[in-house]
């Protein structure tokens, strides 16, 4: 049985008695005819939005549920500080990887997995970017199964996205619902805009001007994030540039504008490491900016987030992230993994090939919710296909135990119903410090039972608040 | 403010391409209302006539599907394979707009969006002299909407500048287009000057120029090649004249000047071709050659086009309409 967040064993938790009260004031009809306001403002905003990598149509339209999902500030504490101890150890454990490699050296991770990793880009090596961040922007995927439980599912240290859900569902949810934040202590999350303009700022190289300026990099309007792109360029002020923008003279990079070339100092990329530049990568691309790899390890140019990052969200590097926290850190994780199998490690491969039906199989490059076997819900012939590839390629795979995720109340056709849901908070790691928007991206899995959040199958969001504890927050 | 270059030349030929489907929508209907007067068989020519002057000859297929007024019309109309063609105007206009979203007012976006997704799913047939009428006023409503929706609610900033800068540089070399089916319909040029088919071509080209009412009030019922042409090139304060498309080119490089803080020599180059046109007398053109003189008007201004994308740092090659050709 599930952890359903809204309804406890007595009714209504804490957190929630205003949301389920309003629930049952208003009525399912009233709610439908919202829900249906809702998608309109989204489609009438044309956002469109797929989570890194997914495939799909790119002009799909995500559903927004509109019942809130909601924390209460102690538990909110727990996430934050929570996500900020793993930002602070992946962008350590980054630094320490492409220079000194001491946890390689320790034994505690296996240096096979990381100098021959795909992500691992090794143009960085004995490169350190200023200020040594690596990872500017951490989305760190969250599951919850009870009242203080909460594990990490997934770190994503390249380009997460997703953000601009998280203030867009915000939007519609005020315009729709005034009074409903009028009586509740929801925090604001539209602070997210200047914290990251003010991060992008702060991690400017030495070259850069005395007010730096930015950019968003897009692959262009093809792209299935460009609007997010385009509304986060918007949001901070940014210019939103292609790489056909851009050119790099004397290792410095500039924007070619109608009255010439003006200096850039930081650039928010939301392209592949791959289509970067085409002559430190693939010479194929059309989407890159030739030199920009010379100008940003000659310190002409600060990238968020850094190319070769991606090594640390790697899922059988995930599988490290508490040691990290350990040998970096010196502390203890204040948000556990979940208990993951290498399929590497040939006893744990044979663990998991006894218990398939229990599991879930992951493909460690994977993401979007592809290639996946969910156990306990597969059919005999889909495990014995698992069996074969992970007989085949072990090493591609990681297997977890299926979690009982939590349940949010969500609105479907027949009314209230509980439905899965997970939660990325947005960590933006600054020179001097790290902000975290009181809010996510909380993804709801529709189909009744499932437990695939992505939007590409099925998957919708919520608004996510964060209670403000009355005692620390007195109005103005 | 800073504005890129590649915006800006989006909005140059969003400006363009909006210009270019009215403008071809006007061609279409020049010949629609030419085909109706009554003339001589062997001297029909109408249709070749709009084929040639806006530049899409070298398009049109070889092999005939239709009647040749059928596949002029679907070429001009509705053929992708033309870049001229009002589909595949709008389609770049939108195409555009879609690229440089945050650049324009929602209502300009709007209506530029809906004016594509109606067009698109006409049937591409041809083309019944009801439909083809609608299709034309259709599309130039559409033009004329999306123009509208900016002017009143564009701040008047670099984006507003580049998308008028657009519009003018099109219709100059629209307009002088139109005038030059006037130079193909008269062939053979030695035959019946001032006759009644003569007066009912002028009409024509005041009626894809929309101009016919302007004309009468400052020329009553003097119809002659030296009013129109002295209407259609001289004329300052004729919205689709020459001079007139000169002039806003001018005054949109100047702001532009203003806001980039620098000057720019296509600004130069403009004023040039304004005082070109601006200058001669309508029988020295007539006498000179209306038709060295509009290819020659063609081409400098497509100089200009190219001085302006050099100015501005355009970097993409475009489709332009290929040059008037000698028949």
């Amino acid at each position: 049985m599930s952890y359903d967040e809204m309804t406890g064993a007595d009714g209504p938790r804490a957190p929630y008695a205003q949301v389920s009260d309003w629930i049952n004031r208003v009525g399912i009809e009233t709610l439908q005819a919202d829900q249906q306001v809702a998608e309109k403002l989204f489609r009438r905003a044309g956002i469109t939005f797929q989570v890194y990598t997914e495939k799909g149509d790119p002009e799909r339209l995500i559903p927004i549920d509109v019942i809130p999902r909601v924390f209460q500030a102690r538990e909110w504490d727990l996430v934050d500080r929570g996500v900020k101890q793993r930002a602070r150890a992946l962008n350590a454990f980054l630094r320490d990887v492409y220079n000194e490699r001491e946890i390689l050296a320790a034994g505690i991770i296996p240096a096979d997995l990381i100098l021959n990793n795909e992500a691992y880009e090794k143009q960085m090596v004995g490169f350190v970017p200023p200020h040594g961040i690596y990872s500017h922007i951490i989305g760190t995927d969250i599951v919850r199964t009870g009242d203080d439980e909460f594990f990490v599912l997934e770190d994503n240290c390249r380009v997460p996205s997703g953000v601009s859900y998280m203030l867009e569902s915000r939007d519609t949810m005020v315009r729709l619902f005034p009074d409903l934040f009028s009586q509740n202590r929801v925090a604001a999350v539209d602070d997210y805009p200047a914290a990251l303009l003010a991060m992008m700022k702060s991690v400017a190289g030495p070259k850069a001007l005395a007010d730096p300026s930015v950019a968003v990099l897009t692959p262009g309007h093809f792209n299935s994030a460009y609007y997010e792109h385009s509304f986060l360029a918007d949001e901070v002020g940014a210019s939103l540039v292609q790489g056909q923008d851009l050119e790099v003279r004397d290792q410095m990079v500039y924007l070619r504008t109608t009255a010439g070339l003006e200096q850039v100092d930081v650039i928010y990329r939301r392209v592949d490491d791959a289509f970067l530049d085409p002559r430190a990568f693939r010479p194929d691309s059309m989407l890159g900016v030739p030199g920009l790899m010379d100008a940003y390890l000659n310190g002409g140019v600060t990238l968020v987030n850094a190319p070769g990052a991606g090594v640390a969200d790697d899922k059988a590097v995930y599988c490290f992230v508490p040691q990290m926290i350990e040998f970096y850190l010196g502390e203890k994780p204040i948000l556990p993994n979940v208990e993951t199998y290498r399929c590497a490690d040939p006893d744990q491969l044979s663990y998991v090939m006894a218990h398939l039906d229990k599991l879930v199989v992951k493909e460690v490059h994977g993401s979007g919710g592809y290639g996946m076997l969910i156990g306990p819900m597969a059919t005999r012939d889909q495990i014995e296909e698992f069996r074969q590839k992970l007989r085949a390629t072990p090493g591609a795979f990681i297997a977890q135990p299926t979690l009982a995720l939590s349940t949010c109340p969500t609105l479907v056709d027949e009314g209230v119903a509980p439905r899965h849901v997970d939660l990325r908070p947005f960590c933006l790691v600054g020179r001097d410090h790290m902000h975290i928007s009181k809010g996510g991206l909380t993804r709801v899995a529709l189909p009744e039972g499932s437990l695939v959040v992505n939007s590409s199958q099925g998957g919708g969001v919520k608004d996510t608040w964060v209670m403000e504890d009355p005692l620390t927050t007195g109005g103005f | 403010m800073r504005m890129l270059s590649r915006v800006a030349e989006n909005l140059f030929w969003i400006g363009r391409f909006v210009e270019r489907a009215e403008n071809t929508a006007r061609l279409l209907d020049t010949a629609r209302r030419m085909e109706a007067v009554p003339g001589p068989e062997g001297n029909r020519n109408e249709w070749s006539s709009i084929l040639a002057s806006s530049g899409s000859d070298s398009t049109f297929p070889a092999t005939a599907t239709r009647t040749f007024r059928d596949d002029v019309v679907y070429h001009l109309a509705f053929s992708p394979e033309n870049p001229s063609s009002i589909y595949s105007s709008l389609f770049m206009a939108r195409d555009n707009a879609r690229s440089t979203r945050e650049a324009l007012s929602t209502d300009c976006w709007r209506v530029l969006n809906g004016a594509w997704l109606e067009f698109k799913d006409l049937p591409g047939q041809p083309v019944t002299g009801g439909f083809l009428a609608d299709l034309i006023d259709r599309t130039k409503q559409a033009c004329m909407a999306t123009v509208g929706a900016l002017e009143s609610t564009a701040l008047r900033d670099q984006i507003y500048h580049f998308i008028r800068l657009g519009t003018y540089s099109e219709r100059a070399d629209s307009t002088a287009r139109i005038l030059d089916v006037k130079y193909f319909s008269l062939l053979p040029p030695d035959e019946d000057l001032e006759g009644g088919v003569d007066t009912y071509q002028w009409m024509t080209i005041l009626d894809a120029t929309s101009t016919r009412r302007v004309f009468r009030r400052l020329y009553g019922t003097d119809l002659r090649a030296m009013t129109v042409t002295e209407l259609l090139i001289q004329n300052p304060e004729c919205a689709r004249s020459l001079a007139f498309a000169m002039a806003q080119q001018e005054k949109h490089l100047g702001l532009l000047e203003q806001r980039i803080g620098s000057t720019v020599p296509s600004t130069e180059q403009a004023a040039t071709l304004r005082a070109r046109v601006e200058a001669p007398s309508s029988e020295q053109v007539i006498i000179g050659g209306l038709h060295e003189f509009l290819t020659g008007f063609i081409r400098d201004n497509n100089a200009l086009g190219l001085q302006i994308a050099e100015d501005f740092n355009f970097t993409s090659a475009r489709p332009a309409p290929a040059p008037t050709q000698n028949q």
